[in-house]
């Protein structure tokens, strides 16, 4: 009797509609992006703001570096000698060089472009989770 | 909001960060090639000053008073002059190294503000700056000389200084 019941609700029971699969799979990987993406925000928030920090202590070294060399006073020499320093540019290239605050400047450029490069991806992930995220809402009022 | 989105996904965003790597691995690069010029220079000056240890010479060296200093600027100096002898003069620069700089007739211009100076009116004490090339003697043929402002004396009796704002 009961093998019988059993036999009819597997025998009777409504087929699930054909794009189901295609819905749940879909669905699946919309929600593994979604991970992935609220994982790069994490990641790229930490990097934004480490970097953020880290801009301080670099202008720091940068200004120390300044003030040991003469990078300053060679460089105004350009505004008081314009003729007499195109007319020896080498030299004043040279100069220039041999005091520029290399690390500072590495330091700073560094922290910068790691700050901007997070940004940059932070919000294209933003962006990419809100679209996600209206899909999803779109769908479910659709469905609905 | 989507107007900020919109200028960091820009190719004028996107250009600045590469122009920005570009000039970071210049200077890198800059970096290390001054690393290896150095370590090179450090090699061969040890070696000359060495040279008549190995070889020949006082224990000390000559060059001992120089040791565990950075290299020197060749082509610029920044600096007091400490002493004017004919058509020379001893600067003493930032690093406290003292440098002889040759000045040429012909071809150094002395300036101090709009005024073009002579040798002579160069005194000890005064502060320059110097472009130059430096010849195979250790010294600098000079070829600007610009003569900076004094900076301003601290006098012990005046108290503390007010700042203009």
């Amino acid at each position: 009797m009961v093998q019988q019941h059993n036999k009819n609700f597997i025998d009777n029971s409504p087929e699930p509609p054909k794009e189901l699969f295609g819905k749940i799979m879909s669905r699946i990987h919309r929600e593994q992006r979604l991970g992935r993406i609220k994982q790069r925000i994490v990641i790229f928030s930490v990097g934004a703001l480490a970097s953020l920090a880290a801009v301080f202590p670099a202008f720091q070294m940068l200004k120390t570096e300044l003030a040991a060399t003469s990078f300053f006073t060679f460089s105004s020499l350009l505004f008081s000698d314009f003729a007499v320093v195109s007319m020896y540019w080498q030299n004043f290239a040279l100069s220039l060089l041999e005091t520029l605050p290399v690390m500072g400047l590495v330091a700073v450029f560094a922290a910068v472009l790691v700050f901007l490069g997070s940004i940059r991806f932070l919000t294209k992930d933003i962006r990419d989770i809100a679209s996600l995220d209206l899909m999803t809402n779109k769908k479910y009022a659709t469905n609905n | 909001m989507q107007q900020i989105t919109k200028f960091f996904q820009s190719k004028l965003f996107q250009g600045i960060i590469i122009g920005m790597a570009i000039f970071l691995a210049f200077l890198l690069i800059f970096k290390a090639g001054m690393m290896v010029g150095s370590r090179k220079a450090e090699f061969s000056g040890n070696w000359s000053e060495n040279y008549h240890l190995n070889f020949a010479g006082p224990k000390e060296g000559f060059l001992n008073e120089f040791e565990g200093k950075d290299f020197m600027e060749a082509n610029g100096v920044f600096g007091q002059i400490i002493k004017v002898e004919g058509s020379s003069i001893v600067v003493k620069g930032k690093d406290d190294v003292e440098k002889s700089i040759i000045i040429e007739d012909g071809t150094t211009t002395i300036k101090r503000l709009k005024d073009t100076l002579k040798i002579s009116d160069l005194k000890t004490n005064d502060l320059i700056v110097i472009i130059g090339e430096p010849n195979g003697t250790g010294q600098m043929q000079a070829r600007l000389i610009r003569v900076m402002p004094p900076a301003p004396q601290k006098d012990p009796k005046a108290g503390p200084r007010i700042m203009p704002y």
